[in-house]
């Protein structure tokens, strides 16, 4: 068993210690409040086979995709031209600063003013919550390229447009990942955020509202759990095809192999 | 010490040729059977020379303008480089000679006076000029060949594939074209950087203080391995930087001897001598002789001025 897999070990140690410390207070203090995880497994079982949680799952999913594929884009877009030019950084770069001091969820009745209760609200919100990681971080990846490599660049005489596709984006791409993979995160708290602001608006959040209407704790719990899983699934996914896909820059000795000299 | 400079001058008159390009009538003493090298002049007189040299550089001076006030890095450079020479730009830190190397290269545009290649003046960098820096650059990312190769993007995958074999192998990294920079060692990261100056195919090539973050044994070695390549490479003109004397004069032709602030030339010299040169013979003592002889005025004038 190599390393890795035995520190993924430990940390499956303390997670378990928790669900082991519910099973047992549960199993003799059972309330209303607290009720065993056995019942939320079974609350889960039963909304999968009613095919209640497939439509959650589609509803959510989709909302969160489009936000997502709407904000990192934006982001990375806004952060490659703020990066690439210092005319751009120096008129919005601050601006974005300070709008981003915000907190996202202040923007929520102003949202709801503009755009509605609906969907476009909601992909708006999550938009916003996935656009600034990736923002700052390419931002700050195209500013760290080296410039003794845009030199090099230059004396092979490539245009602009080449030294930002083969020096710039590769240089910077160990910070494009960060940004991505946060902005997934951000992506999603913003996805619950904006679901919690309308009941039954068919996505994940419903399990929740239904759960604390009915005072089904149960079910309340399931929905966190859902939601958890799902974001560390994401994250994972991401992480591993990050990983795949940057074999060739191995983020990990780009600055060992920059400080060389 | 002007005592031990006029000496190590006489110990050297048999065996190069001292051109003081401030002084014309030492610039007129040749040696007899030796063409004489087309000598630096104030003004333009490219048609007087025997034949056109590869790089020109007439009049040259570059100043730094900041808050600070103004920094003249060179003052009235006057050099001509013969195509296939070797040159070196040797002085201490702070005397200009990477800045001189930089306007070669087309990345200082803001300069006065003419620096000329094949008589058009340089205004940008071009594939006729290869430059290897002091850090070698390579790019983290991109495989040892893709690094050789890097500024070959404009021709057919096959052509780059076979000059790129061809590069590794004439440096000697012909097992490394799938390693990356980070796997490789100071001496054979600079070599890669060679072979990807040397793939585009320049007349010229611009070595940047290319030895100067090696430790003291891969330098020697690489002497010896530059010298090769540049007699592989045939017809090939290398202008080098350098602040060590024995490298200058084991590669050169001639040493250019740059002093410092404002940066002028001090002192060329030709090194005759047959190669590969020993590093230990009189003749290569003699010229090292001379040549710290002048970085030790150079030292005491400084001291001068201090006091």
């Amino acid at each position: 068993m190599n390393a890795k897999s035995i520190s993924a070990l430990e940390g499956m140690v303390a997670p378990v210690l928790l669900v082991a410390v519910w099973v047992g207070w549960t199993s003799r203090h059972e309330s209303l409040l607290c009720p065993s995880p056995a019942k939320s497994v079974a609350a889960t079982v039963g909304l999968w086979r009613s095919h209640a949680l497939q439509g959650y799952l589609a509803t959510s999913l989709r909302r969160y995709a489009l936000g997502l594929a709407v904000g990192t884009s934006l982001g990375f877009g806004a952060g490659s031209l703020l990066g690439s030019s210092r005319i751009l950084e120096r008129f919005f770069l601050p601006n974005l600063h300070m709008f981003r001091q915000v907190p996202l969820v202040g923007w929520i009745p102003l949202l709801i003013i503009w755009c509605g209760q609906g969907d476009l609200s909601r992909v708006v919100l999550i938009a916003m919550g996935s656009f600034f990681p990736i923002l700052v971080n390419t931002h700050a990846g195209f500013r760290q390229v080296p410039e003794s490599y845009l030199e090099l660049g230059e004396v092979f005489g490539l245009s602009g447009w080449e030294k930002f596709r083969r020096i710039s984006l590769p240089a910077a791409l160990p910070w494009i990942r960060t940004g991505t993979i946060l902005s997934l995160t951000f992506g999603w708290t913003m996805l619950v955020a904006s679901e919690l602001l309308t009941q039954a608006n068919g996505g994940l959040s419903d399990i929740l509202d239904v759960g604390r209407e009915r005072f089904r704790m149960e079910l309340v719990n399931a929905g966190i759990v859902i939601l958890g899983l799902l974001g560390f699934v994401f994250n994972l996914a991401a992480t591993r095809i990050w990983s795949v896909g940057s074999l060739r820059w191995r983020s990990r000795n780009f600055h060992q192999s920059n400080e060389a000299g | 010490m002007a005592s031990a400079y006029s000496l190590s001058r006489l110990e050297v008159a048999g065996l190069g040729r001292i051109v003081d390009p401030t002084d014309a009538s030492d610039a007129t003493t040749s040696v007899p059977g030796q063409a004489p090298a087309p000598k630096p002049t104030r003004s333009d007189a490219v048609s007087a020379l025997p034949a056109a040299p590869k790089l020109s550089l007439r009049n040259l001076s570059k100043v730094f303008r900041g808050r600070a006030g103004e920094l003249v890095a060179l003052q009235d450079i006057g050099l001509d480089i013969r195509a296939g020479e070797f040159i070196s730009l040797l002085g201490a830190s702070g005397c200009g000679k990477t800045t001189l190397l930089r306007i070669v290269a087309g990345l200082e545009r803001d300069y006065s006076g003419e620096a000329l290649l094949d008589g058009k003046r340089i205004t940008r960098p071009g594939k006729d000029r290869g430059v290897v820096f002091q850090d070698h650059r390579l790019l983290p990312w991109l495989t040892i060949e893709e690094n050789v190769g890097f500024g070959l993007s404009h021709i057919s995958r096959k052509e780059r594939s076979e000059i790129v074999r061809y590069h590794l192998a004439l440096v000697g990294l012909s097992g490394f074209a799938k390693s990356r920079p980070s796997q490789l060692s100071g001496g054979m990261a600079q070599r890669a950087a060679i072979a990807r100056a040397l793939a585009t195919d320049p007349e010229v090539l611009l070595l940047d203080e290319p030895l100067g973050a090696l430790d003291a044994l891969t330098r020697l070695y690489m002497q010896e391995e530059l010298e090769r390549i540049w007699n592989e490479k045939r017809g090939l003109t290398v202008v080098m930087v350098t602040h060590d004397v024995d490298e200058a004069i084991y590669l050169s032709d001639r040493v250019v001897l740059l002093s410092p602030r404002p940066g002028r030339i001090r002192r060329i010299l030709d090194i005759s001598g047959a190669r590969p040169r020993s590093r230990d013979d009189a003749e290569f003592n003699g010229i090292k002789r001379v040549l710290l002889g002048e970085f030790q005025l150079l030292h005491e004038k400084t001291v001068e001025y201090v006091i």
